[in-house]
């Protein structure tokens, strides 16, 4: 359902140019569960806004669910961002002084009416995410690995097809981190594409596809046996 | 809906920067309770002038001669003198001429009765008098053509000096004093009450033409003539016709302006007109620039705010927000605090165009036209200048905003 050729990404300052992507070649099948796994400055970034579709490569073709995405209009990105694909990121980019709730509900301002009660449904998220008690808080009165799961909860209303992390984990704790992984590998086994950008081998390892990225180029890729699962190591930690 | 949806987060951005959105909201309320302020001041002035009119009882098929040249209400500090009962006699000639009331009058004159007394205005006419001004009487009679042949001491009062001269007492037949001559009440005006500018129509009295010229005021000249025409259409030649007479009878070369003043309902209209369409210029030039003004404070704090907010654009961006949706929550805030400004600014003005005419002689008026104005003035500042800063917003990489 993702599929890149030949990607480049050019970054021009003034008439310095810097090129931070030289030629990515990808293939994401749906239901897969896939990271990209590179150390910071390689350009994983830039690749996640190309495939999340809020940037646009300099050269190479981007085919998302068999449209080529450099034909697409503003209108037309606006709206696979927004059924499409729930994006997490690494300082969960909620909105201050907005409760759990309305943060959840931010993307359906953007949406055509949605089936059923919003509201209810916003609610149902953030307790089956364990929030059930956090409902009304604001993001500055919440712990951060709590803040992420609004941010998943919130790529999550308009049920997409595809999850795009970057670091999810990065800005949490062991434990915390845990808990968002077991909730991915929860997600993927429920059928969604995952798609996570991680600098941490010890993440990375959770999925089946490790993507090895390096100064732009993807060095190899990687399949693993048997991934490690998040939800026994939490269960673990736990009992220590 | 989703315009209604965006509405809402605009609403909310706003209400998240409360300090922005009241600095916002000042200079336009300033701008708007000013405009509102000045159009009824605008208002008032014309509303005084008309309510004078009427008071006047003037219509289309009546005009004035008043005595003294000049500007219809410009006071004029030399007495004119050459008004004369000849004068009336020309204009009774004229052919379309139906009634010719005279008049010499007095603002301000002393009466008493018994012990009690007081300043009203005073008049002496003919029986003339209530045929042009239309006006009944409750109580006796009005004055007759021989009390004026007869020079007789009658007087008809309104109803202000009964209520305070005679209280309940049945003023018909009591003698009252004006100006130390004794008058008999002859009758009662029919009340007709105070306007909204203040002018107490019942506060007069009428008498004789020819007492008030021998015992009251000791002269022959008039203040003024009023002619009741048979066809309005034709006032103005008759007007004319009157003109060129009195500029006879008052030997008036032709390179010196008239001493009278011909006043019609037409000539009073045009003449309101033309001194508020001043006045409205002015008004449209001060708010002009307050405006211009609070738009330019509004475009800087947008364009703050937006830069301020690029993280908030970037994360509505990747949640399929697309252009026009940042552009509208934008232009919306800007229009919003404007418009909202606009409608505190209009009933701030109302509230001091009510509190003025308490501490100043500034007569003003309420009529919807604030309103619409303000609406209007409000939103077109919102959107010229809330249309810059929504743009920038539009224009923000959502990349960036991340980094």
């Amino acid at each position: 359902m993702i599929r890149l050729e030949k990607i480049t990404k050019v970054f021009k300052i003034g008439t310095l140019e810097t090129p931070v992507l030289h030629g990515i070649d990808l293939h994401i099948e749906k239901g897969e569960f896939t990271t990209i796994m590179a150390p910071s400055g390689a350009g994983k970034s830039t690749l996640m806004y190309i495939i999340g579709c809020l940037d646009r490569p300099t050269s190479g073709r981007y085919f998302f669910d068999g449209k080529e995405v450099e034909t697409l209009s503003d209108w037309e990105l606006s709206k696979i961002r927004n059924k499409k694909i729930g994006f997490v990121f690494q300082s969960y980019n909620l909105l201050p002084r907005t409760s759990a709730v309305d943060n959840v509900l931010l993307p359906l301002i953007y949406s055509d009416n949605y089936p059923g009660n919003p509201e209810e449904k916003a609610k149902e998220l953030l307790i089956s995410l364990g929030l059930g008690e956090r409902l009304e808080h604001k993001p500055n009165e919440l712990s951060g690995g709590q803040q992420q799961k609004i941010a998943i909860a919130r790529a999550l209303i308009n049920e997409p097809r595809i999850i795009l992390a970057d670091e999810p984990t990065g800005n949490l704790d062991t434990r915390s981190g845990l808990e968002i992984l077991s909730i991915f590998q929860k997600l993927h086994k429920e059928g969604k594409t995952i798609i996570c950008i991680t600098h941490d081998r010890e993440v990375a390892s959770h999925a089946r596809k490790i993507i090895h990225m390096k100064d732009g180029r993807i060095e190899s890729v990687e399949e693993v046996e048997k991934p490690k699962d998040a939800f026994s190591a939490l269960y673990e930690l736990k009992a220590k | 809906m989703k315009i209604f949806r965006l509405f809402r987060e605009s609403l909310k951005g706003l209400l998240q920067s409360k300090l922005n959105t009241s600095l916002m909201m000042l200079g336009i309320i300033i701008g708007i309770s000013s405009l509102t302020v000045i159009v009824s001041i605008g208002e008032g002035g014309k509303a005084k002038v008309i309510e004078r009119m009427n008071s006047f009882g003037f219509g289309s098929d009546v005009f004035l001669v008043a005595a003294g040249g000049g500007k219809f209400f410009s006071h004029r500090r030399t007495k004119a003198t050459t008004l004369s009962f000849k004068d009336v006699e020309d204009i009774r000639q004229l052919p379309n001429a139906k009634v010719v009331a005279t008049y010499q009058r007095q603002r301000s004159v002393r009466v008493a009765y018994k012990n009690k007394n007081k300043m009203t205005r005073l008049a002496g006419s003919t029986p003339l008098w209530q045929v042009v001004r239309k006006w009944d009487i409750v109580r006796g009679r009005f004055l007759v053509d021989e009390d004026v042949v007869g020079v007789k001491k009658v007087v008809v009062i309104g109803d202000t000096v009964v209520r305070e001269l005679f209280g309940q007492e049945d003023p018909i037949g009591k003698h009252i004093r004006i100006k130390n001559v004794i008058f008999e009440v002859v009758g009662v005006l029919k009340k007709r009450g105070v306007t909204g500018g203040g002018h107490d129509a019942d506060d007069r009295m009428v008498v004789p033409i020819t007492t008030s010229a021998q015992r009251i005021f000791n002269r022959n000249y008039l203040n003024s003539i009023r002619v009741l025409v048979y066809d309005p259409s034709k006032i103005d030649i008759t007007a004319e016709m009157a003109r060129a007479a009195l500029r006879k009878n008052h030997n008036l070369p032709p390179s010196v302006e008239d001493d009278f003043r011909i006043i019609t309902a037409e000539g009073l209209l045009v003449w309101i007109t033309r001194s508020s369409r001043t006045l409205t210029l002015m008004l449209a030039w001060i708010s002009a620039i307050s405006l211009l003004v609070s738009g330019i404070v509004i475009m800087n704090i947008m364009l703050v705010s937006v830069n301020e907010r690029t993280r908030e654009i970037g994360i509505r961006r990747s949640l399929g927000a697309t252009k026009r949706a940042i552009l509208l929550q934008f232009l919306m805030e800007a229009v919003l605090v404007s418009v909202i400004g606009g409608i505190i600014g209009t009933l701030l003005g109302l509230g001091i165009g009510e509190l003025l005419p308490l501490i100043t002689p500034v007569n003003t008026a309420v009529s919807f036209k604030p309103f619409l104005l303000a609406f209007l003035f409000s939103l077109l500042v919102g959107i010229i200048f809330g249309i810059q800063p929504a743009r920038k917003a539009t224009l923000l990489n959502p990349v960036e905003a991340f980094k």
